[in-house]
């Protein structure tokens, strides 16, 4: 197992690490200064002294400080124990996964409630007793990762070290080259494994010194640009470059954890006269295919020596030396991602066939967020949903209330409702995965096999938007809507904002007749996928006159054959409108 | 003071796009991220911007306490007022 002299500068086996590496070298560097390769061999030494006295086998690792966590990885590495690592150090998400570990390494504090876990804090500042290290067998080496699953709870992904160790000689095949004298700066994490891999391991293999802290704003990343610098980033940030002004450039940029748009891409070109290479891979698999976007549809390219085909639902099925081979089905391995394919080593990406959705690079399980809100005791129901604002995607949520969940509401207002809703879920769920903006109703509007309907949903959101262009309000507030098959039945409260009520009339706002037909054809669309627009009218009687801030119930019966919509508006003050609309179909 | 606290509020509703938030539901001494308003990694990033075009700061890119800065309103305003180019 020696250096492998095919590319400019070699690069050691992790198994070799960190005996092999020279005692001058310069390992990392942050705000603490530089690190040296005989420092590193100390402080593994050391750790490893003490690791190897415990008799707890799985150990988590929860770090921010990336010189830290290389320090306990190879200790652990050393002294014979399981590496355990959390995809985020939310409390409760700790707590959820405390099964998958007997003690914890980390350097910042966790606040999780985790009594049966002995815990360590680095840097240690014990005796200076350090263990002799010898040659590491990184198959023998168990590692796990955490990724949402679609099951709705964080799956645990079992792999050895001899699987990244085979992944970074690739990465250096295709691209050590470049890596000749520089430096190795990050915006990722190494807790995710494209961090791992690209932030910390191929460097400390390839001895090329990686920063201990991450770039956090646009402005450090385009201050740290240098000729001899490469920059492992992520569409979180390289999309919001486009206001900087070009500085220096960098030798090499990487970008995965989600899709990079094409303007990000520019940008970087603009900037830096460099497209950054995008990695598509996940935790399961590691690195699957990369390229550097030119146009929308620049295919990616497999890896070397990965093999692919498509299922029957388009998912991509792999054969990489990447995979665990107990993770396969006859050394395939079926992912959840679907692409068309063009040739053998090339394909496009189609999206996703699970509930999962990426937001920039986490992945976030709508079943795993609606059962965190369900367990909410002011919740009953639940339903997420992806939603573009056009800046950023975020997570929205349908949800209907229990009565202490009522009572909440009505003792704190709807802007602290939704802030207390997303503080309770903070030590379950990643920031971004927190739903951010809340649609009550009193039941989550479904079909007549009892699905929930998706377009129903997403017009409860996009209605809000047309309503904040305005400045005033467009439709009435919904307090509750039930559909049963072609009938539906929603409470709704004109409020005095309505544009509908402006100047009608001056002296006496009313509801106007033609706005309650249009509230009618638009929420038929909305819950019974009417598809069609106004051709006629027939018994239409206005009796009551509607004022600001009545509830009413309107009632909706739609008859498919004749293409009729049945409406009514009522209250407890009687009938205030019903008719007949009559549609036809969309041109 | 609480005037640039509230002009603050106001720009971060706008900014984040945070529906059904009142000025007066976000608290001056509140932290942003983690507890408080919650927010996360990508709200950090546009409220960076937002605040750039706003005040044309510029955040110093060296400045190893730019997470303290960004902790509550109140520190916020604090940095802004020192730093107004």
């Amino acid at each position: 197992m020696g250096k492998k002299e095919n590319s400019l500068i070699s690069c050691y086996s992790v198994a070799q690490l960190p005996m092999a590496l020279a005692d001058n070298s310069e390992l990392a560097w942050g705000a603490e200064g530089v690190i040296t390769g005989s420092q590193f061999k100390a402080d593994v030494g050391n750790l490893t002294h003490q690791l190897r006295q415990r008799t707890e086998s799985r150990w988590a690792l929860c770090f921010d400080n990336s010189y830290q966590f290389a320090v306990a990885l190879f200790a652990c590495c050393h002294s014979g124990k399981h590496l355990v690592l959390p995809g985020n150090y939310q409390a409760g998400a700790l707590e959820e996964i405390s099964q998958h570990f007997d003690a914890l390494l980390y350097d910042q504090p966790v606040d999780a409630n985790l009594p049966a876990t002995l815990q360590i804090q680095l840097p240690t500042h014990s005796d200076s007793t350090t263990a002799q290290l010898a040659c590491l067998t990184p198959e023998s080496i168990r590692l796990t990762l955490f990724t949402s699953g679609s099951s709705g709870t964080p799956k645990a992904i079992h792999k050895h070290l001899g699987l990244l160790d085979v992944e970074i000689q690739q990465l250096h095949l295709l691209w050590g080259n470049q890596l000749t004298g520089c430096r190795v700066a990050s915006t990722v994490s190494h807790q995710h494994i494209y961090g791992l891999l690209f932030r910390l391991l191929w460097p400390l293999c390839a001895e090329r010194p990686f920063a201990a802290e991450n770039l956090i704003y646009p402005e450090q990343v385009m201050a740290e640009a240098a000729p001899n610098t490469w920059l492992i980033s992520s569409p979180a940030l390289l999309k919001r470059l486009g206001n900087e002004a070009a500085q220096d450039k960098y030798r090499m940029m990487f970008s995965s954890g989600g899709p990079l748009p094409l303007t990000a891409a520019d940008d970087c070109q603009r900037l830096f006269n460099l497209r950054p290479m995008e990695i598509f891979g996940s935790t399961e698999t590691g690195g699957i295919a990369f390229r550097q976007q030119r146009e929308l549809t620049t295919p990616w390219q497999l890896f070397p020596g990965h093999g692919m085909r498509l299922a029957a639902d388009a998912g991509i099925v792999l054969k990489s030396s990447f995979i665990p081979a107990e993770d396969c089905q006859q050394g395939w391995y079926h992912t959840s991602d679907r692409a068309e394919l063009i040739g053998d080593h090339q394909f496009r990406l189609l999206g996703r066939t699970d509930r999962v959705v990426k937001i920039e690079e986490k992945r976030i399980s709508l079943t795993e967020v609606e059962r965190h809100l369900t367990n909410l005791e002011w919740l009953e129901e639940a339903a997420a949903l992806p939603l573009d604002d056009g800046k950023r995607l975020s997570i929205a949520a349908v949800i209907s209330l229990s009565d202490s969940g009522k009572a909440e509401i009505a003792k704190l207002g709807k802007g602290k409702f939704n802030l207390a809703l997303r503080s309770r879920l903070r030590s379950y769920l990643e920031p971004v995965g927190i739903p951010r903006r809340f649609r009550i109703v009193e039941q989550i509007p479904v079909n007549s096999q009892g699905k929930r309907l998706y377009q129903a949903l997403v017009q409860l959101f996009s209605d809000q938007e047309k309503e904040k262009n305005r400045m005033v309000r467009v439709l009435p507030q919904i307090l509750h809507s039930d559909v049963q098959g072609n009938t539906a039945r929603i409470e709704l409260q004109p409020d005095a904002d309505l544009l509908d009520f402006q100047g009608h009339f001056p002296q006496f706002a009313l509801l106007p007749g033609v706005t309650q037909i249009d509230w009618a054809i638009r929420f038929a669309a909305a819950l019974l996928s009417t598809d069609g627009r106004f051709a006629g009218m027939e018994v239409i009687k206005f009796q009551e006159p509607i004022t600001p801030g009545a509830r009413v119930t309107l009632e909706l019966s739609w008859a498919e054959d004749k293409q009729k919509l049945t409406f009514s508006y009522s209250s407890p003050l009687g009938m205030h409108s019903s008719g007949r609309i009559k549609l036809e179909p969309n041109a | 003071m609480e005037t640039l606290h509230n002009e603050i509020k106001a720009l971060i509703i706008e900014a984040l796009n945070l529906e059904d938030i009142q000025v007066e539901d976000i608290e001056t001494e509140a932290p942003l991220f983690g507890d408080g308003l919650g927010l996360d990694s990508i709200d950090a990033l546009e409220l960076g911007l937002a605040l750039k075009k706003q005040y044309n700061i510029v955040i110093d890119a060296d400045d190893t306490k730019t997470r303290e800065h960004f902790a509550s309103v109140a520190s916020l305003a604090n940095y802004i007022t020192e730093n107004k180019a």
